[in-house]
C-alpha cells in the first residue's frame, strides 16, 4: 500500500482528506506543519508528500526548499494552496514541487495528481 | 697682343703718376704689338711717333735686368723740344713671368745716371704696376677669345641639333611630335599623329625596336637607348639614335623619345647610296650576266646584261625567278629550274656552276653560258644573299671589246666622281686613282701610285685615337676577306698640309669568275666636317652640363630653330619633374609658365628675340610638378648668328619664391607697423639713449601740441613736468641697467600753451640681437580728462557718502517703526542665526517679551520634527538666493505648538552679508484644515486598502472550509452510494447541488477578487511582443481539454505574422473567457466553437463564434456591465462579471471588442489588437 503523507494546519480539512485519500485507497500519515512535516518524511518514507502552503511554523516553501536538499529528495512533492494566482502555481514549481493543487480541489482532480506523481 | 684705348688710359694715367711724383718732364710708355714695340703713352714727347725714333732701344729689351740706362747722342734728342739736357734714358723692362719676355717698357728721359733710392722704389713700384695692369688685361683677352670659342662651339650645336622628340603611347601610336620631324623628316605633324611607328622604321629594324619597347616598359630602368633607321618621307631612311623614356604619370604609361640623327651614318647612307648607284653603273656595264638574290630567292639587283630592258629589270627587282617569268610569259619550267638551283646553293652553302644553253630565238644560234651561283656569308656566316652570274663562253672575244670599251667608261667615270677612289690591286698597292682621291689625301700623283696604304706620307689614325692596325685596314680587310669592308671611319694626318682629314672608307674586292681577286675598289669621302661637328657638338653638350652642374639656377637652352628646350639637372631637381633626356618641346615648357605671366612672358621674349638684344630678362611664376607655382627670376643671353638672325637663347631660372615671399612680408610688417604707429590711439615716440626724440607719431604731436620737428629739438625733460622728470629718469637707468623690461607711470607733461597733461606713461627699452641698447619707446595716453573726472567723482563720493550715513539713518528708523506695528513677527538674526531684534507682535502670537528671545537662537523654539527643516532654511537664506519661505512649527510660551511659515531675506551692505531677518506669520488655521484633509485622505487610503485586503483575505481564507465542505459533502455521497438506503436519488441530488453552489461561490470569489485587485490598480501588465496565433492554439488546448461532452473549437488561420504588443496573462484570460462562455452557452446544441484568426495589415482580430443560444438584442447593450446577465441564462452557472474583466482587459491591451448574436442562432465575439510594431 502507497504511502502519502498529508502535511495540513486545518484540522477538518486534515481529516476529510485522509478520508478521502484513504478511501481511495492509500495509507495516509499526517503532520500539522512544516517542521513536523521534515520529521514524519524520514521516519515513515512516504511514496509522496501533499503539503499545504500557508503554515505557521514552516509554511510549504520552506519545507519543499529543506527538503529539495535531504537525502530524501526523490519523495516527490504536491503543493496544496488557496491561493490561486498564476505566480504561485508557477513559484511552486520553480521551487521544486511536481504539481500543484488549487483549492478547493475536486476528489478526482486530487486523485489524479496522486495518481501521476506518487511512487 | 692688341691694345685697346681702355689700356692707354689707364697707362697713361700710370705715366702721369710717376712723372709727377718724380718730377720728369719727357717719358714714354710701350707695349709689344705683335712683336713690336709701341709706343702706348708719353709724356712731353709730342712728336715721337715710333720706337724706331730712338736709337739702340732694342738693348733695352735685350738687356737682362730691371733697368737700363742709355747714354743718347745728343744730336739726335735735339728734334725733340726739351730733351736738349737730357742726356740719359733710364729703361725699365716689363717682362712676363713665364718667358722673361718684354712685353712693355717704361723709358724715362733724365738729366742724370741714378735717381735716389726712394725714386728708384717709387720707379719699379710703376713698373710692377703695368705689369699687373698688362697681365690683367691679357687675361682678358684670353677670357674673351675663350667665352668667344665656345659660343662658337654652341653655336654649331644649336644649328646641328637634329633631335627629333616623340611620344607614343603603348600601342606604338604617336601622340605628341617636335616640330623636327617636318624639318629634318619631311613628314607633316598631322601625317603621322595617330599613326603607328611601324610604318616609319626600316623593315629589318622593325623587330629589334618592337623588342626594345617591350624591354623597356617591363624593366626598372625606365630609359634606354636604341638605333634603328627610320623613314623620310622621301623614302629614304636615316639612322638614329634614340632616348627613350617610360613615362608612368597618375594613370597614363605612354614613351616619350628623343631620336638624335647618327650623323655619320646618314652620312654613310648617302655614300651607300652614291655608291651603290656607283657600282650599279659598273656592274651593268659588265659583260657578265649578273643577278643578286637574297634568301628569299628575289632579285635584289639584275645587271642590264642579263636583262637588257630597263623597265623589266626594275620591275623584277623583289620577284622571285619564277614570278619574273609569269611577268614576261616565258616558259615557267626554266624560272622554276633556276629557282631549285638557288634553293640548292643556299641549302649547301657552296657556289653551283653550270653550263646552259639558250637558243637565240631571233638568229636561231645556241650560245653556250656558263652560269655560275655564289653564297655570299656574312659576318656571321650566315648566307646573305646569292651572287648569279652567267658568261657567254662562245662569244669571248667579241666581251673582250665590249669590257675594254666599258673599262674606258668606268675610269671616265671614276675620275669625274666627287669621293676618291682608290684601286689596288691584290698586293694592295694603288693602281689607280681619281683626281678627288688626290685632293681629299693631299697627296701628288706621284705619292698615289704603286703605294700601300701604309703611306709615309699619311698617318692613319682610328676613330678613338689609336693608330690604325694594317691588318684593319679596310683593303687588306677586304683582300683577305674577299668580301666588301663598309663604313670605315679613319682619320688621315695630312703632314704635308699639316693638318688631318676625316674619312670614311669602302673597300671592295672585285674577283674574276674563279673567285680569284681581281683588284679592290676603295672608296672614300671627306667627313672631316661632320666629323669636327659632331665633336663641337659633345663639346656644347659638355659645356652645358658644366655649366647647369655648377649652378644652383636652372640653365635652359631654347633652340629656337628646332624648337626644343634642353634644361639643366636642377630643372628636376628644383621642380620635381621627372623628366629624363633634359629635352623638352617648348610648348610643354611653355604651359609650365603661369597664365597671368605667359602674355608678358612670350610678348617680352619674342620682343627681344625679334631686335637687337642680347639680353632678356623676366620675372614669372612657374608651375612645379606638385602644382605650385614658383617665382622664377630669369635671365638669358640671346645668340645670334651672323645675320643678326636668333639662334637660341640660354637662360638661367632662378626661383626666387621664398625671396619674393620675405619681401613681401618685409614690407607687410613694415607697412602695419607704420599704419600700427601712426594711427595708434596712443602717442608714440621713439626716444634714442640721450633722451632725445627720433619719431613721433601723430597723437604724440596732438597730445603735446609741438610738431615732431620741435619735440626732437629737446631733451625729453624739456617737456616734462619737472617733479615727474626725477622719477622718470631713474626708472630709465633702471631700464638701462636691466633691472626692470619696461615700466608704466603717471606722468604729467606740458603742452606748448604751457599746461600740464595728465598721461599714463609705458616705456619699453628695445635692445638689439647682442642685447644692446638702442633706444627706448615710449607711449602715451592722455588721462587729463580721466584724472579730472576722478577728482570730480572723489569729491562727489565724499558728498555721497556723508548723505548716506544720514539716509541710512532714516531708513533704519522707517523700518523699526513698520516692524513694530506689523501683525506678523518681523526677527533680525545675525548670521549665526542669533536673534538681534524681535518686532512686538512676539508677545500676541508667542507669548513671548522680546528680551525672552533676543539673544537666543530659533532653533531653541523649533518643533523637533522641524529642526532639520529649520536649519536648511537658514542655509538657504544664507547660500543660495538669500531667501526662503518654509512652514515650521515652534513652541508658544505655554509649551504649544504653533505652525508658522517663515520668509526670510539675507540683508547686505556694500555687497557683503551682515544678517538676515525673517518674517513669521501664524497659519495654525490653515494648518490645521490641511492636515485634517490629508488626515481624511489617508483614512480613505487605509479603507480602500483593507476592502481590498478583505476581498483577497476573504476569497483566500474562504477557500479551506470550502474545500472541507465540499470534500465531506464528497466523501458523504461515496459513503452513501452503496449503502442500501431510501431516497437514495434525492440525498446524492443534494449532495450535488451542495458541491454545486460552493463551485459557485469560489467562481464568484475568484472574479470579484481580479475585479478588486484590477481596481486597485494592482493587476500585473507586462507587455510584450508575442505570437497571438500561438497564444490562441495554448488556449485552445487547454479549453478542448476542459470540455466533458469531447467538443472542440476549430481554428481557422488567415494570414501570418500575427505578432503582438500585449501582456500575455491578460490575454490568456480573454480567450478562455470568450470560449468558455462560447461553449457553456452552446451546451444544448451540441455544435463545436469556432475561433478564427486574421491578419490584415493594422489589425489582428480573433473572431469567436458559437452555435447556441444567442442573446436577446434588448440585453446585448448592456452584457459588458458588472453583474449583468442576459434574460435567457436561467440554469446556466455564472457571475455576470466575465465580460466585464474581459472588456476591461482588451482595452488595456490596446484591443477592442464587438460583439453579433442573434436568439438561437448564436453569438460571435470579436476582439481586435493592433499589430505590434517593431
Amino acid at each position: 500500500m502507497k504511502k502519502i503523507l498529508l502535511i495540513e494546519d486545518d484540522y477538518n480539512l486534515r481529516e476529510t482528506t485522509v478520508e478521502l485519500l484513504k478511501f481511495k485507497g492509500y495509507d495516509v500519515v499526517e503532520a500539522n506543519n512544516g517542521v513536523e512535516g521534515l520529521e514524519k518524511v524520514s521516519r515513515e518514507l512516504p511514496h509522496l508528500i501533499l503539503c499545504d502552503i500557508m503554515m505557521p511554523k514552516m509554511d510549504g516553501y520552506e519545507f519543499l526548499k529543506v527538503h529539495i536538499s535531504s537525502v530524501f529528495n526523490t519523495i516527490p512533492v504536491l503543493l496544496v494552496s488557496a491561493r490561486t494566482e498564476p505566480n504561485v502555481r508557477d513559484n511552486s514549481i520553480k521551487s521544486g514541487a511536481k504539481g500543484f493543487i488549487p483549492k478547493p480541489f475536486h476528489i478526482e482532480e486530487l486523485h489524479e495528481m496522486v495518481q501521476l506523481f506518487i511512487l | 697682343m692688341t691694345t685697346t684705348p681702355l689700356l692707354q688710359n689707364e697707362l697713361n694715367e700710370l705715366l702721369v703718376y710717376a712723372t709727377d711724383i718724380l718730377s720728369i718732364s719727357h717719358a714714354f710708355i710701350s707695349v709689344e704689338v705683335d712683336g713690336m714695340q709701341s709706343i702706348q703713352c708719353k709724356v712731353g714727347l709730342k712728336s715721337l711717333k715710333s720706337i724706331t725714333e730712338i736709337p739702340d732701344f732694342d738693348l733695352i729689351l735685350k738687356h737682362n735686368s730691371d733697368s737700363f740706362i742709355l747714354n743718347m747722342k745728343t744730336n739726335i734728342l735735339k728734334r725733340y723740344n726739351g730733351l736738349d739736357s737730357l742726356l740719359y734714358l733710364i729703361g725699365l723692362p716689363i717682362r712676363t713671368s713665364k718667358n722673361n719676355g718684354v712685353i712693355a717698357t717704361i723709358c724715362i728721359f733724365s738729366t742724370k745716371q741714378s735717381f735716389q733710392p726712394r725714386e728708384w722704389i717709387t720707379l719699379h713700384h710703376v713698373q710692377s704696376q703695368i705689369a699687373s695692369i698688362l697681365a690683367l688685361y691679357n687675361e682678358n683677352e684670353y677670357l674673351k677669345n675663350a667665352f668667344e670659342l665656345k659660343e662658337l662651339h654652341s653655336q654649331s650645336f644649336i644649328s646641328n641639333a637634329k633631335e627629333l622628340y616623340y611620344h607614343l603611347d603603348l600601342k606604338g601610336t604617336f601622340t605628341h611630335l617636335s616640330e623636327n620631324w617636318n624639318k629634318l623628316m619631311g613628314y607633316t605633324i598631322n601625317e603621322l599623329l595617330g599613326k603607328s611607328y611601324h610604318s616609319l622604321i626600316y623593315p629589318d629594324d622593325l623587330s629589334s625596336c618592337e623588342l626594345f619597347l617591350d624591354y623597356l616598359f617591363k624593366s626598372e630602368n625606365s630609359t634606354k637607348e636604341h638605333t634603328f633607321r627610320i623613314k623620310k618621307k622621301d623614302g629614304n631612311y636615316i639612322w638614329f639614335n634614340s632616348t627613350i623614356t617610360v613615362i608612368r604619370t597618375n594613370n597614363i604609361v605612354f614613351f616619350s623619345g628623343v631620336a638624335r640623327e647618327i650623323i655619320k651614318y646618314a652620312w654613310g647612307e648617302d655614300t651607300l647610296r652614291e655608291q651603290k648607284k656607283f657600282y650599279e653603273n659598273i656592274l651593268n656595264e659588265l659583260p657578265l650576266e649578273l643577278a643578286v638574290y637574297d634568301t628569299n630567292l628575289r632579285y635584289r639587283f639584275v645587271n642590264s646584261a642579263a636583262i637588257q630592258d630597263e623597265k623589266l629589270r626594275k620591275a623584277a627587282i623583289g620577284k622571285t625567278n619564277l614570278e619574273y617569268e609569269q611577268l614576261t610569259d616565258r616558259n615557267l619550267s626554266f624560272g622554276l629550274n633556276r629557282q631549285l638551283k638557288i634553293e640548292e646553293t643556299i641549302a649547301s652553302k657552296q657556289a653551283l656552276e653550270w653550263v646552259e644553253e639558250m637558243i637565240n630565238k631571233k638568229t636561231g644560234e645556241y650560245n653556250y653560258f656558263n652560269r655560275r651561283l655564289n653564297p655570299v656569308f656574312n659576318s656571321k656566316g650566315i648566307i646573305e644573299m646569292v651572287i648569279g652570274s652567267a658568261e657567254v663562253i662562245n662569244k669571248s672575244t667579241f666581251i673582250d671589246k665590249q669590257s675594254e670599251s666599258n673599262k674606258k667608261l668606268i675610269t671616265n667615270n671614276i675620275h669625274n666622281l666627287a669621293i676618291g677612289i682608290l684601286i689596288y690591286n691584290k698586293d694592295s698597292e694603288v693602281i689607280d686613282y681619281n683626281s678627288a682621291a688626290c685632293e681629299i689625301l693631299g697627296l701628288t700623283h706621284e705619292e698615289l701610285l704603286g703605294r700601300t696604304s701604309l703611306n709615309k706620307h699619311l698617318q692613319i689614325i682610328q676613330e678613338d685615337g689609336s693608330p690604325f692596325l694594317y691588318k684593319n685596314f679596310p683593303v687588306s680587310k677586304a683582300i683577305e676577306k674577299l668580301l666588301p669592308v663598309n663604313n670605315t671611319v679613319m682619320r688621315v694626318s695630312r703632314p704635308k698640309n699639316n693638318d688631318s682629314v676625316w674619312i670614311l672608307v669602302d673597300a671592295i674586292p672585285i674577283c674574276d669568275s674563279k673567285k680569284k681577286l681581281l683588284y679592290v675598289v676603295c672608296s672614300f669621302n671627306d667627313i672631316t666636317k661632320q666629323k669636327n661637328t659632331e665633336k663641337a657638338l659633345e663639346l656644347s653638350n659638355e659645356r652645358f652640363e658644366n655649366v647647369s652642374n655648377a649652378t644652383s639656377d636652372i640653365i635652359w637652352e631654347w633652340d629656337i630653330l628646332t624648337d626644343l628646350v634642353i634644361v639643366s639637372d636642377s630643372f628636376t631637381q628644383q621642380f620635381g619633374y621627372s623628366l629624363k633626356g633634359k629635352i623638352l618641346n617648348t610648348d610643354d615648357f611653355l604651359q609650365n609658365i603661369h597664365l597671368e605671366d605667359y602674355a608678358t612672358y612670350t610678348e617680352s621674349l619674342y620682343k627681344s628675340i625679334e631686335s637687337t638684344d642680347f639680353n632678356w630678362e623676366s620675372v614669372y611664376k612657374f608651375r612645379k610638378a606638385n602644382g605650385q607655382y614658383a617665382t622664377v627670376k630669369d635671365k638669358a643671353i640671346i645668340i645670334r648668328d651672323v645675320n643678326g638672325k636668333a639662334t637660341r637663347v640660354v637662360g638661367a631660372m632662378n626661383d626666387i619664391t621664398s625671396e619674393i615671399k620675405l619681401q613681401n612680408e618685409f614690407e607687410h610688417s613694415e607697412k602695419q607697423f607704420k599704419e600700427a604707429f601712426n594711427n595708434s590711439g596712443a602717442g608714440m615716440a621713439i626716444i634714442d639713449l640721450n633722451g632725445f626724440v627720433k619719431v613721433a607719431n601723430t597723437q604724440i604731436v596732438k597730445i603735446l601740441g609741438y610738431s615732431e620737428k620741435e619735440l626732437s629739438k629737446h631733451h625729453f625733460s624739456y617737456f616734462c613736468f619737472p617733479e615727474d622728470a626725477a622719477l622718470d629718469l631713474q626708472n630709465r637707468n633702471a631700464l638701462l641697467s636691466g633691472e626692470i623690461s619696461n615700466y608704466s607711470i603717471e606722468k604729467r607733461y606740458i603742452d606748448k600753451n604751457g599746461s600740464t597733461v595728465f598721461t599714463l606713461l609705458f616705456v619699453s627699452l628695445i635692445r638689439s640681437v647682442t642685447n644692446e641698447p638702442l633706444h627706448f619707446i615710449a607711449q602715451i595716453i592722455d588721462i587729463t580728462q580721466k584724472k579730472e573726472i576722478e577728482q570730480v567723482n572723489k569729491e562727489l563720493v565724499e558728498e555721497n557718502n556723508k548723505n548716506r550715513v544720514l539716509q541710512l539713518n532714516e531708513a533704519k528708523n522707517m523700518y523699526r517703526l513698520l516692524a513694530d506695528n506689523m501683525v506678523d513677527l518681523i526677527c533680525v538674526h545675525n548670521l549665526n542665526g542669533i536673534l538681534h531684534y524681535v518686532s512686538p507682535s512676539i508677545f500676541n502670537i508667542f507669548g513671548y517679551n522680546d528680551y525672552e528671545v533676543i539673544g537666543k537662537s530659533a532653533e531653541d523654539f523649533v518643533h523637533p520634527d522641524e529642526k532639520k527643516l529649520l536649519k536648511r532654511c537658514i542655509e538657504n537664506i544664507l547660500a543660495e538666493n538669500g531667501k526662503t519661505n518654509a512652514k515650521i512649527r515652534f513652541r508658544k510660551k505655554n509649551n504649544k505648538y504653533l505652525w508658522c511659515e517663515i520668509k526670510g531675506n539675507l540683508v547686505k551692505e556694500n555687497g557683503v552679508p551682515i544678517s538676515f531677518h525673517t518674517s513669521t506669520r501664524d497659519i495654525s488655521v490653515s494648518k490645521n484644515a490641511e492636515m485634517a484633509i490629508e488626515k481624511t485622505l489617508q483614512r480613505e487610503r487605509e479603507l480602500n486598502e483593507l476592502r481590498a485586503n478583505l476581498v483577497s483575505t476573504i476569497s483566500h481564507e474562504f477557500r479551506t472550509p470550502m474545500t472541507t465542505i465540499r470534500s465531506s459533502a464528497e466523501l458523504i455521497a461515496l459513503y452513501l452510494k452503496n449503502q442500501p438506503i431510501e431516497n437514495q436519488e434525492l440525498v446524492q441530488k443534494r449532495i450535488a447541488t451542495i458541491k454545486g453552489e460552493i463551485d459557485r461561490i469560489v467562481a464568484l470569489m475568484n472574479t470579484v477578487l481580479v475585479i478588486s485587485k484590477d481596481d486597485l490598480g494592482k493587476t500585473d501588465f507586462e507587455p510584450l511582443i508575442f505570437d497571438l496565433k500561438q497564444t490562441c492554439i495554448d488556449v485552445v488546448e487547454i479549453c478542448d481539454f476542459d470540455q466533458k461532452d469531447g467538443r472542440k473549437v476549430n481554428i481557422i488561420i488567415v494570414g501570418s505574422n500575427f505578432a503582438v504588443f500585449a501582456d500575455k496573462n491578460l490575454m490568456e484570460y480573454i480567450f478562455l473567457n470568450l470560449l468558455n462562455n462560447a461553449f457553456k452557452y452552446s451546451k444544448e446544441s451540441g455544435k463545436e466553437v469556432d475561433l478564427k484568426i486574421t491578419k490584415t495589415i493594422d489589425f489582428i482580430s480573433v473572431e469567436i463564434t458559437d452555435y447556441g443560444l444567442g442573446i436577446p438584442e434588448v440585453d446585448q447593450d448592456k452584457l459588458f456591465n458588472t453583474f449583468f446577465r442576459a434574460s435567457n441564462t436561467h440554469g446556466i452557472q455564472g457571475t455576470g462579471l466575465g465580460l466585464y474583466i474581459v472588456k476591461t482587459f482588451t482595452e488595456r491591451n490596446g484591443g477592442t471588442i464587438s460583439l453579433k448574436s442573434k436568439l438561437g442562432t448564436g453569438t460571435v465575439v470579436n476582439v481586435q489588437f493592433p499589430v505590434a510594431k517593431y
